[in-house]
């Protein structure tokens, strides 16, 4: 899986492209974990580049959401393919994440206040 | 009828040596999007279970996958040479709203048309799973 970060503002956009799965999920945790490590705690996350997910690649997002809590950060997530959004509903993820259509409405979503 | 049978050693860098093979049989058997999606998905997660918590990634235990592709479906057995059989499966328990792990089986039991657990003689679990291509949507 190929990992890119970029910075817009204090939002720290990162973009997946490639397979999401037990290996890559790992990968994924560690690299947010080096943003952390930098004080990014606002994070965005664009799957439009996700060919494959599974539960593991689910437990990585799972993970780095509660990490992002922990830190009083927040995370929301974009661009997600028709068949990985309904794994996503499958497993009522689409609950718990916070889900864009694409990544200008995401950024756009931390410009605006978010209502309780 | 095709079959294709495969072994892997029990590493993380089996999975995508897997998933590259799975995705060879998926286009030579020509299934539609959405079945190839649900087939690949599932036979992954089995797959999975069976490289960590079935032989809990140790090198010298194998994981074998053999898919048999027919006119009328696919199917796939999964099996381990871990020693957990058939009681892992009976002890899990459901996944927490936010629990890392454990949605595995719940999307195999989704999508797959029809899904089975059995141990092996050595006690190695073996998942069996199958799926109709017919059945637009087969895990409803």
């Amino acid at each position: 899986m190929d990992i890119s970060v970029e910075q817009f503002g204090h939002v720290a956009v990162v973009r997946l492209q490639g397979r999401l799965d037990l290996a890559s999920g790992t990968e994924l945790k560690q690299q947010v974990k080096g943003l952390f490590s930098q004080d990014h705690t606002t994070l965005h996350l664009n799957l439009s580049g996700v060919e494959f997910i599974n539960s593991s690649g689910l437990g990585a997002l799972v993970s780095t959401m509660k990490e992002t809590r922990l830190r009083k950060g927040r995370l929301t997530l974009s661009n997600l393919a028709s068949y990985v959004q309904e794994i996503f509903e499958i497993t009522q993820l689409s609950h718990i994440f916070e889900i864009f259509p694409t990544e200008e409405e995401a950024l756009n979503s931390y410009r605006t206040p978010v209502a309780d | 009828m095709a079959e294709y049978t495969y072994t892997y050693p029990s590493v993380l860098e089996s999975e995508d040596k897997f998933l590259d093979d799975l995705a060879r049989i998926v286009a030579a058997e020509d299934l539609d999007e959405h079945l190839a999606n649900g087939f690949l998905l599932t036979v992954s997660e089995a797959f999975t279970n069976a490289l960590v918590h079935g032989n809990g990634l140790d090198p010298g235990k194998l994981v074998t996958v053999v898919v048999r592709g027919t006119e009328d479906g696919i199917a796939a057995d999964v099996t381990d040479e871990g020693r957990a059989g058939i009681d892992s499966i009976r002890h899990r328990r459901p996944a927490g709203r936010l629990a890392d792990h454990g949605r595995g089986i719940k999307l195999m039991e989704y999508y797959a048309g029809r899904l089975d657990f059995s141990e092996t003689p050595s006690g190695g679990l073996k998942v069996s799973l199958a799926f109709d291509r017919k059945r637009e949507r087969i895990g409803q």
